[in-house]
């Protein structure tokens, strides 16, 4: 039970972070690496608040530093590249994660931050098991962010837009729906999601700056299980990880299991590359 | 009176391979034209210029006498010019009703959506019984309504219409081209009809273009164009009378197309 809880919470933020990669990748086709750099930059941006506001608004900051540096690294980098191959902006994704720990680096060292949790108090116990208040209020945004989500992409006009672009795009272009635009809100999105929930983890445990690219591949692999399309999955993907990732840290040792859930990934890779979908989603990309 | 949509020399290249040249009409307020002309000969990409889904680099594509140039695709249709493409290209995993909201996208500031879904409901009651089905698993007639219904959520004044009789049933090709016959009398649509099938749409049009590699090689009424020698012997199998004179001319066209 313990272990479950502890995936659960951990399986948020991989589940989020794999969102982000999601919603970038069935509009644009691309895989952006520098998602888990974008949501330490939202961390970051958490802990920076959380100097002169309440833990629930250094959250919020850290979701709009979040979608803010997305969005600066569409119009930088990705928007100059719209003609270019999507191995190219992949590429260039992997570059920009780079720039973005450096920066991260440069300002405020690689030691680790923290902040106070929203609500203080001992653990809860669920069954057996024991979890903290920040853990359950780490999974409640991340079940916000995704019902906000579902909600958007089904209800609004926007949200539809996206979708329609995603099928379609030069139909979408025929009805004036504009791929600038529409990435703008993907990249805002995503980073909107990673960060915030990054941000409402730092309070449970630290966060450096180097922890984007583990925390990226991470949720890359969520997204691959959610086969690259569907959020829901992509969150259970990232439940998933998680549970791999504490099951092994805790019967076989915590070094190792960043190293299992990679050989993970590649086993995945091999044997189910449409991740817990039906289909392939190879024709997308 | 200025044309509700004019193209002045208008020439298109895919790489180095040019595919319009000099291509210049002009459409009045109100008016049917079509655009006919052999398979490869740039129908589609004429419309696509004008719809900007293609960059228009050289000529002038003007509408109500506003010229395009540095217009992105967005404003293109917000300025009334809307284009039904070929093979229908529409949303297949949404449902027709949010189809037909992504057609008003670019009038989403106004409020009327329901009222021209109404409309277009109104026009195409097959549509309207399918409104909450994926687009995906409509026939192809009804794709093609659905088409026409997502371009009409736009508030066209001009509607480019690529091939839209592709693989329909003569009785849905007769549907569909009565609803753009209805929609020029009620609302003085102006229409650009691109066909295969000649004798449908010069049938429906006033004027008529023949595109043939990529050049415009006549123009004139649809009752010009109907007794024409060259397009008798291209749609018609040539009346025995006309051979020489078409003959001559189809080679022509045929080197036109050799050339490019
Ligand atoms: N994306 C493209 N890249 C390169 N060449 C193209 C492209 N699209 C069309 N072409 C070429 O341009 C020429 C004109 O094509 P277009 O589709 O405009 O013809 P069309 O008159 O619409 O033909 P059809 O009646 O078969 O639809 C053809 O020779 C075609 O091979
Ligand atoms: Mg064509």
């Amino acid at each position: 039970m313990q272990l479950l809880l502890t995936a659960l919470a951990l399986g948020a933020l991989y589940g989020a972070i794999g969102i982000g990669f999601v919603i970038v990748h069935r509009l644009t086709g691309m895989v952006n690496f520098a998602m888990g750099d974008i949501a330490v930059a939202g961390g970051f941006g958490a802990v920076v608040a959380s100097a002169v506001l309440p833990p629930l608004g250094a959250i919020l900051v850290g979701a709009v530093v979040g979608a803010v540096v997305s969005v600066v690294m569409y119009h930088l980098a990705i928007h100059p590249l719209r003609n270019q191959s999507l191995m190219v902006q992949t590429i260039v994704t992997l570059g920009v994660g780079i720039a973005i720990r450096s920066l991260i680096q440069l300002y405020f060292g690689s030691g680790p931050r923290q902040f106070p949790a929203i609500t203080s108090g001992p653990s809860v116990d669920i069954l057996g098991g024991r979890i903290p208040q920040q853990s359950l209020w780490l999974i409640g945004i991340t079940l916000l962010g995704y019902l906000g989500l579902a909600y958007f992409f089904d209800r609004t006009l926007s949200g539809k837009a996206l979708s329609a672009f995603s099928v379609n795009a030069y139909a979408a272009g025929i009805v004036g729906i504009s791929l600038t635009t529409m990435a703008t809100i993907a990249f805002a999105l995503s980073g909107a999601i990673a960060g915030g929930v990054l941000a409402a983890q730092v309070p449970t445990s630290f966060i450096a700056a180097g922890a984007g690219l583990a925390l990226g591949l991470k949720g890359f692999i969520a997204a691959i299980m959610g086969g690259f399309d569907k959020l829901g999955l992509t969150l259970i993907g990232g439940f998933l990880v998680a549970l791999a990732e504490v099951v092994v840290a805790r019967y076989v040792s915590a070094a190792q299991a960043s190293t299992v859930v990679f050989v993970l990934l590649i086993v995945l890779l091999i044997l189910r590359p449409q991740g817990l979908t039906r289909q392939v989603v190879a024709d997308r990309v | 009176m200025t044309a509700a949509l004019s193209v002045k020399g208008v020439s298109f290249s895919y790489g180095r391979a040019k595919v319009l040249r000099d291509v210049s009409l002009s459409v009045a307020e109100g008016e049917i034209v079509t655009v006919i002309g052999p398979n490869g000969a740039g129908k589609s990409t004429l419309l696509n210029v004008i719809a900007r889904s293609h960059r228009l680099r050289h000529g002038d594509v003007a509408l109500g006498g506003k010229n395009t140039a540095g217009m992105r695709q967005s404003q293109v249709v917000r300025e009334g010019c809307v284009l039904v493409p070929e093979g229908r290209q529409v949303f297949t995993t949404l449902s027709v009703s949010d189809n037909l909201v992504l057609g008003g996208y670019t009038r989403r500031k106004d409020s009327r959506t329901k009222q021209l879904m109404d409309e277009v409901y109104a026009y195409f009651p097959r549509l309207a019984e399918r409104s909450h089905q994926l687009a995906g698993t409509l026939s192809g007639g009804e794709q093609q309504m659905l088409a026409v219904g997502r371009a009409y959520m736009s508030q066209p004044r001009v509607m480019l219409l690529d091939e839209p009789s592709l693989g329909l049933s003569p009785q849905m090709t007769a549907q569909v081209m009565s609803v753009l016959a209805q929609l020029r009398a009620e609302r003085n649509l102006t229409v650009v009809v691109v066909e295969q099938n000649a004798l449908a749409a010069l049938s429906l049009a006033d004027r008529g273009y023949l595109l043939s590699g990529g050049q415009v090689m006549l123009e004139g009424t649809a009752e010009e164009l109907r007794n024409n020698p060259m397009i008798q012997h291209i749609y018609l199998g040539g009346a025995p009378s006309a051979e020489p004179v078409s003959k001559g001319i189809a080679e022509a066209i045929d080197h036109g197309q050799a050339e490019k």
